[in-house]
């Protein structure tokens, strides 16, 4: 068997935090959950907050607020907070003695859950604001610290500080597997929001052609095709797409995602082939009633993931060369890529 | 691209280095300059030897120009005046799918909307998500965004 690059019970812990990358449906236990958290208060000998108010989302107006203000007094993770635990953990700790080989578990098992994370879901439609923190968002270290205490180097045994900062996190992950995502204290009062239901593609990407990929039950729903932000219309009813929506999108990713869900798309845009050379393709296509009337794209395939990308070109560019020359703003003569990824 | 070599060690470089950026660089050299009396071989001449001298600049094709999906590395000289430098290691974010370019060994300088490179590593590299890494050899570049068309204006591409 290949030696692991983590032990084992490293491996099992990445393994359980892998089974939350993905949620179809869970159910929120708010007892539980609330418990978890607030023992992390206990463990650093903090003062428990006295409110607990849950909110729908990440969107919520109170959570918005509160995380905010937070944010803006400098409090969110800093002294007063239970989230003080991130500099327990580096004062003085087994952290100055990272190795590589902890540095190199803990890459692999951020590769292992990637995306799918609330963190990154987070994130959705730009929204990420400052202030709040997704529980996950430590994970990267817990499995670092793990490991190390696993297996310590003999200079640097680990101490108390990041014992605590384990019973910390598995209390975090706890609240995780209750159901609960994001948080933010303000003002003795701890602000809380769900997890989302999470849909993923096999390479951990945000990825549904049915449902919304991250979706707060009775809140914001966020649309994704392997990965790609797109609106509900291309997810929900790519029969309903027309030449007009993928001409007017300019985001190129979210072009492609439309090219691949129209039905029939070669015939609705209706292209003629006017150049090609070297494996780019230069297209003329009927553009009424824009004032242009016949506009120029041309036809490129990504040379890393074989995706094909369609470029609008200026009108007057009639051979595919000129055209991305063009595009990098030079001259044929000038663009001459040694390397092409 | 500029590098100082002994015939020597040239041909032993030639020999051993057989990673891809190597052999890129090696199909890029031109010209062979005598480093003391400044004559000129184009490789295919180069024997190996210079009567006067063993020192040999090699002399690549310029400018060194490397792409990674919308973004185009040309290699400058020197840094234009006046440039800030940008914290983190993120070249351009891809908006609608978190993904970005992303720089090792070295430092982003920004002017406006212009980027610049400095890689200070003997050797640094781009990484994205969805692409394969580029090598870039240490110096300067400057970063170009692929352009598009618009019935108004040429805008720049975003994923």
């Amino acid at each position: 068997m290949a030696k692991l690059p983590y032990s084992q019970k490293t491996k099992d812990l990445i393994n359980r935090m892998c089974r939350y990358v993905e949620r179809k449906d869970f159910e929120l236990n708010k007892k539980k959950a609330e418990e978890c958290l607030l023992k992390t208060y206990d463990l650093f000998g903090l003062k428990r907050p006295t409110k607990l108010i849950w909110c729908i989302d990440i969107f919520d107006e109170k959570f918005e607020v509160s995380a905010r203000s937070a944010w803006s007094a400098g409090s969110a993770r800093s002294a007063g907070s239970a989230w003080s635990a991130g500099s327990a953990r580096s004062a003085g700790s087994a952290w100055s003695a990272w190795s590589a080989r902890s540095a190199r578990s803990a890459r692999s098992a951020r590769s292992a859950w990637s995306a799918g994370f609330a963190g990154s879901a987070g994130s959705a439609g730009s929204a990420r604001s400052a202030g709040w923190t997704a529980l996950d968002e430590e994970f990267y270290y817990f499995v670092f610290t793990y490991e190390y205490c696993e297996n310590p180097n003999k200079e640097h045994s680990p101490n108390e500080n990041d014992r605590k900062y384990l019973e910390y996190s598995e209390l975090l992950l706890q609240a995780l597997e209750y159901g609960l995502g994001y948080r933010v204290e303000w003002e003795d009062t701890l602000y809380l929001v769900p997890t989302p239901l999470v849909l993923i593609d096999e390479r951990n990407r945000f990825h549904s052609t049915e449902k919304p990929a991250i979706r707060w039950k009775n809140g914001h729903e966020f649309y994704y095709i392997h990965g790609v932000n797109v609106d509900e219309k291309i997810v929900k009813y790519p029969e309903k797409l027309t030449k007009k929506d993928w001409i007017n999108q300019t985001n190129l990713e979210v072009r492609r995602i439309i090219q691949d869900r129209m039905p029939n798309f070669v015939e609705k845009i209706g292209a003629k082939s006017i150049n090609y050379a070297k494996g780019y393709e230069l297209f003329e296509i009927d553009v009424n009633p824009d004032p242009e009337k016949i506009a120029h794209y041309l036809k490129m395939k990504d040379t890393s993931t074989d995706r094909i990308y369609y470029l609008r070109v200026p009108p007057n560019i009639n051979n595919a060369p000129d055209a991305l020359a063009w595009s990098f703003n030079l001259s044929v003569e000038e663009y001459k890529p040694i390397q092409e990824s | 691209m500029t590098g100082y070599f002994t015939a020597r060690q040239f041909y032993g470089l030639l020999k051993k280095l057989k990673n891809e950026l190597y052999k890129t660089q090696l199909s890029q050299i031109n010209n062979l300059l005598c480093y003391r009396c400044q004559n000129l071989y184009t490789s295919r001449e180069y024997n190996g030897i210079c009567i006067n001298s063993y020192y040999f600049k090699t002399i690549m094709k310029k400018p060194y120009m490397m792409r990674q999906g919308d973004l185009l590395l040309i290699e400058i000289d020197q840094l234009p005046q006046g440039l800030k430098k940008r914290g983190g290691n993120v070249i351009l974010f891809g908006e609608s799918t978190g993904n970005a370019h992303r720089l090792n060994g070295g430092d982003i300088y920004e002017d406006g909307e212009l980027l610049y490179l400095q890689i200070v590593q003997p050797i640094g590299e781009v990484y994205h998500e969805e692409h394969r890494k580029i090598d870039l050899p240490a110096g300067n570049y400057q970063v170009r965004r692929q352009r598009q068309y618009t019935s108004e204006e040429a805008i720049p591409v975003v994923d």
